[in-house]
């Protein structure tokens, strides 16, 4: 018994490290940031990155070891009953099953923090390349030039929409002058394309993702979601803690079982252990 | 026969490729076509006027083009940059209308050639 205490106890122990190594190389998720990706509504971005990560064998290996820690929670719940309600040589053999178990769940439950945390990093190092490709394909701010064009271009089109009816008036309105064919075709096509732009701007699919009841554009909602990873890899760092806590835990448990079966089994042995060298004066100072 | 097919193939080969013009490039070339009839001075003013008139349509649309194209603009660097830096030299037909001058009358101004310029202008050494 004292063995197996003993073996538990080390086993225990050097699991300190619980959920610090690294996930198992074939329980992976490896997302690319495509041009798809990127061209996706911000809205629909969240759940089209959830779609890719369920069909991942790390989103297996996770809902794998869920289900092995629901059924481990169970029957601890069944085993810390059962020690409760036994005595003597049963309770020990239950005792030292119920520190086994709680080993064992310790265990898996670091391999799903650390195939948590395999999700969470692969996440947020996909919205980091997202939020690089679309500072790239959208970078006008960073390039003067560009900036300049762009406000150039901005505002010649403010000019000229503020003063093409008038030079429609001046140069078609007398009759004598037919309307290109350019021109004809652009309007028809401007009113179709005008419905279908407000069509889709009307998609549900479409509409802009909201933060705090607020409408933010793509690059903020990235940064949203990297934050929150962010926050839930700080969150499982605590969890991790609250687990070496528990391992340290079921170690001293282990100690103290391994001490008190010692204690049992020399109180059982019958042999009294004389400390006081007083108790055997008598045998020396009556004459022989 | 051999010689002469390879002597094709090197021609076509070395042949200048011919070169792609963006709406940039066609709006210059018709303003550049519109200003050249308008100071044409073999031109009597109703030639002129014959030829300006669809020339000017023809530029009003190429104008048009470029404003609103997003891609007219791009990628075409220096020359973008040059045309929506000013938008009466490049816009020319829409600008005139707008500011209600003849064409020619707003290019000429736009480059410092007024009249009153002119006729203050003595010819001499620079």
């Amino acid at each position: 018994m004292r063995t197996v205490l003993v073996i538990l106890l080390a086993g225990t122990w050097t699991t300190g490290a619980l959920g610090a190594g690294p996930a198992d190389g074939d329980a992976t998720w490896r997302p690319a940031a495509s041009e798809r990706l990127v061209r996706l509504p911000a809205g629909y971005l969240e759940r089209a990155i959830d779609r890719d990560f369920q069909g991942s064998p790390l989103a297996t290996a996770l809902d794998e070891t869920g289900r092995q820690l629901a059924d481990r929670n169970a029957g601890l719940g069944e085993l810390q009953a059962a020690v409760e309600a036994a005595a003597g040589d049963e309770r020990d053999a239950l005792r030292q099953r119920f520190l086994e178990e709680k080993q064992a769940y310790l265990q898996l439950m670091g391999r799903r923090h650390d195939l948590e945390r395999e999700r969470l990093k692969t996440r947020l190092a996909l919205y980091e390349r997202l939020l690089t490709r679309l500072r790239r394909e959208g970078g006008v701010t960073d390039n003067p030039a560009a900036a300049r064009l762009a406000e150039n271009r901005q505002a010649a089109q403010s000019r000229f929409e503020a003063s093409v009816a008038r030079v429609d008036m001046a140069l078609f309105a007398d009759g004598a002058a037919a309307e290109s064919r350019y021109g004809a075709e652009y309007r028809r096509h401007a009113e179709a394309l005008g419905e279908l732009v407000a069509a889709i701007n009307a998609h549900p699919m479409n509409r802009a993702p909201e933060i705090d009841g607020r409408s933010v554009d793509k690059r903020e909602f990235l940064r949203h979601l990297a934050g929150q990873a962010e926050a839930e890899l700080a969150l499982l760092d605590q969890q991790d803690l609250v687990l070496a806590y528990m391992a340290k835990l079921v170690a001293l448990d282990a100690m103290a079982m391994a001490d008190e079966v010692d204690a049992r089994e020399a109180e059982t042995a019958g042999r009294p252990e004389t400390r006081d060298v007083s108790a055997a004066v008598g045998f020396f100072v009556a004459p022989n | 026969m051999r010689s002469v097919v390879s002597a094709t193939f090197a021609v076509l080969l070395l042949a200048p490729l011919p070169a792609v013009s963006g709406p940039l490039e066609n709006l210059e070339r018709e303003r550049a076509a519109l200003l050249t009839t308008l100071l044409d001075p073999a031109l009597d003013p109703d030639g002129r006027q014959e030829r300006a008139g669809p020339a000017l349509r023809r530029l009003v649309d190429l104008e048009r083009i470029v404003l609103r194209d997003p891609r007219a603009a791009a990628g075409a660097g220096a020359l973008a940059n040059r045309a929506f830096a000013d938008y009466d030299l490049t816009f020319l037909a829409h600008a005139s209308v707008e500011r209600g001058v003849s064409p020619l009358d707003l290019w000429l101004d736009r480059l410092g050639l007024s009249s009153d310029r002119l006729l203050a202008a003595r010819i001499g050494l620079r």
